[in-house]
């Protein structure tokens, strides 16, 4: 090979690498871009709404005017029901998939397909799911019980995959010395397997938070949409999403208060998320080490 | 002499075959075979590890070492795979039979693995921990045991400050003295041993070495290492394992005396002078 070609071959493979460099590049620029163009967007029009008596008072003239406290209280409660249930039910199934069950054994391997399947339905199947059964078969009717349970059916898979991912995080090193000091299976899981595997079961946590305040469409059909302050778990009530939703599309005049209401729940979401990274990072170093 | 010497020896043994009295051994093992799936690893291993003292078992990588360790004190169970026929007799109980207590087998029987594995808790949880599941509720009693074995280990001086940190955070060779005094806190008869020096700087080994000559009075200490020097400076016995067509088999064992200087069989010879 002459020198000038071997000189062409470097060049056309430098040209490759600056070609991928320049698309990895210019994604990462776009993502970033819209990322910053939507958060810049509702913080610079929410951020003049925002005030004590925006967090505390009562929405007027179908939420033009006045606050988001009702939305605010419904919202906690519905997030609460649903953590309630979820995480519980979502640790447990982890643990005895994780700790209880052969590694390769069919029925493990059909409740993990089984848990793929339910993380990808889309969320309107979910409320339409809880407004046939929470709704009218348990007759709880519009309700931020009905809502916090349909949530709570919709988050479980991701509490139970971060979980799972807790759980093999904790290396078996300590399943060998809990045992080899004598501890029955249950102490060892109780104090080392469980606590050890706490920040993925606390990301798993988050994460739930995080999808639970940012559903629409499963809330719609269960907790209802009225915008007063819930007398308790069987009134109906309105999430914070379903405000900006409502306020946004069906209420003329209603933009301001949108662009509030989605402020509170970027910044809510944005202090989960980060919390949630924080703690994965935090999983990642013990890891290594 | 030394003639006379050899000769004394092999009375000894001889002894020692005819004169099979149970209650000088903790371990006596008989037929023991291990399969992981269809692999079988271990087979027909019989062997008698004697009271208070120190047996050594050596041997190439792969021969199943670690794997005969782990059916002492039936840390098989772990591995589902794992299936192991024959005897282990710890006294008069035989591990692998199903009406055993095994929480108290394991309580008799400490283990010390290769790789220092604390939980990720203070140094204090890792030792009150073991303790507290065993019954063990008196604040004061905890801490006077706390104490008594850290001290023993030799690592109170060291840790004395700072016993409420992540025992993590400990150089490796003070986190297997630890792990060592998290086995020694439950008050165990035996002290199964991993390799506990492969990963340590020679002053670790020697203080774990030192150890080891301190606890053998009281403890029947099983080892597994790589290093012959290190087996001839601490065991009593000595247990010689090799692979043999992809399955691990006991060659020979006899005192240390026996195998490191009269070997019987070639391969054992081969092996310990291979190392020296
Ligand atoms: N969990 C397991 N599943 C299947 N096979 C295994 C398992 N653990 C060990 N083995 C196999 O058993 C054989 C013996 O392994 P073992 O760890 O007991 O050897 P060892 O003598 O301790 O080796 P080393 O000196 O390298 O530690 C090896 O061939 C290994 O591949
Ligand atoms: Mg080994």
């Amino acid at each position: 090979m002459s020198e000038q070609a071997v000189r062409l071959e470097r060049g056309s493979h430098y040209d490759l690498d600056n070609l991928a460099t320049f698309i990895a590049w210019s994604g990462f620029i776009v993502v970033v871009l819209i990322f910053v163009w939507i958060l810049g967007e509702i913080l610079v029009n929410g951020i003049s709404v925002i005030s004590w008596e925006f967090l505390t008072e009562s929405p007027g003239n179908a939420g033009r005017s006045g606050g988001i406290l009702p939305i605010l209280v419904s919202t906690g409660v519905i997030v609460f029901i649903c953590l309630a249930f979820a995480l519980p039910m979502g640790v447990a199934t982890a643990v005895y998939l994780n700790e209880y069950t052969l590694k390769d054994s069919r029925f493990a391997k059909f409740i993990n397909i089984s848990i793929d399947v339910l993380a990808a339905i889309p969320s309107i199947i979910y409320g339409l799911f809880g407004f046939v059964f929470f709704n009218n078969v348990l007759g709880f009717g519009f309700s931020l019980l009905s809502g916090g349970l349909t949530l709570a059916c919709m988050v479980l898979p991701f509490v139970i995959r971060a979980s799972i991912d807790g759980l093999k995080a904790v290396p078996d090193a300590y399943r060998e010395s809990s045992t080899a000091l004598a501890m029955s299976k249950s102490a060892s899981l109780f104090y080392v397997i469980i606590p050890s595997a706490m920040p993925g079961i606390i990301a798993g946590f988050l994460l739930g938070i995080g999808r639970a305040l940012a559903e629409t469409a499963a809330l719609l059909f269960t907790s209802g949409y009225v915008d007063r302050m819930p007398s308790g778990v069987m009134d109906s009530g309105r999430a914070l999403s379903i405000h900006v939703y409502d306020l946004a599309m069906n209420v003329s005049g209603g933009d301001a208060n949108a662009y509030g209401s989605a402020f509170v729940l970027i910044v809510v979401l944005l202090v989960v998320n980060s919390m949630a990274i924080y703690i994965g990072n935090k999983i990642q170093r013990r890891q290594l080490r | 002499m030394e003639l006379l010497d050899r000769r004394e020896n092999v009375c000894e043994m001889h002894a020692e075959s005819v004169f099979n009295d149970s209650s000088r051994f903790m371990f006596c093992i008989d037929k023991l075979c291990l399969c992981y799936g269809n692999n079988m690893i271990i087979e027909n291993v019989s062997l008698n590890i004697p009271k208070n003292s120190v047996t050594s078992i050596i041997g190439p990588s792969g021969c199943g070492k670690t794997s005969f360790l782990c059916c002492l004190n039936r840390l098989t169970d772990l591995n589902e795979s794992c299936c192991v026929t024959g005897e282990v007799k710890v006294g008069d109980e035989n591990v692998y039979s199903s009406s055993v207590n095994l929480t108290e087998v394991r309580r008799k029987i400490g283990m010390l693995f290769q790789k220092p594995n604390l939980f990720p808790f203070s140094i204090w949880r890792n030792l009150e921990l073991p303790l507290k599941h065993h019954g063990v509720r008196d604040k004061e009693v905890i801490r006077l045991k706390i104490q008594n074995v850290l001290q023993n280990v030799g690592l109170w001086e060291e840790v004395e400050s700072r016993l409420h940190t992540p025992a993590l955070s400990l150089s490796g060779g003070q986190q297997q003295r630890l792990c060592l005094a998290r086995t020694l806190i439950l008050e165990p008869e035996v002290i199964l041993m991993d390799e506990p020096c492969s990963a340590l700087d020679p002053m670790s080994t020697k203080k774990i070495e030192e150890l080891i000559m301190e606890l053998k009075g009281n403890y029947t200490i099983v080892i597994v290492t790589h290093n012959i020097a290190q087996a001839k400076r601490i065991s009593d016995h000595v247990a010689f394992f090799w692979n043999h067509e992809g399955k691990g088999v006991l060659v020979e064992q006899g005192t240390a005396d026996k195998i490191f200087n009269y070997p019987k069989h070639e391969l054992t010879a081969a092996y310990v002078n291979s190392g020296a």
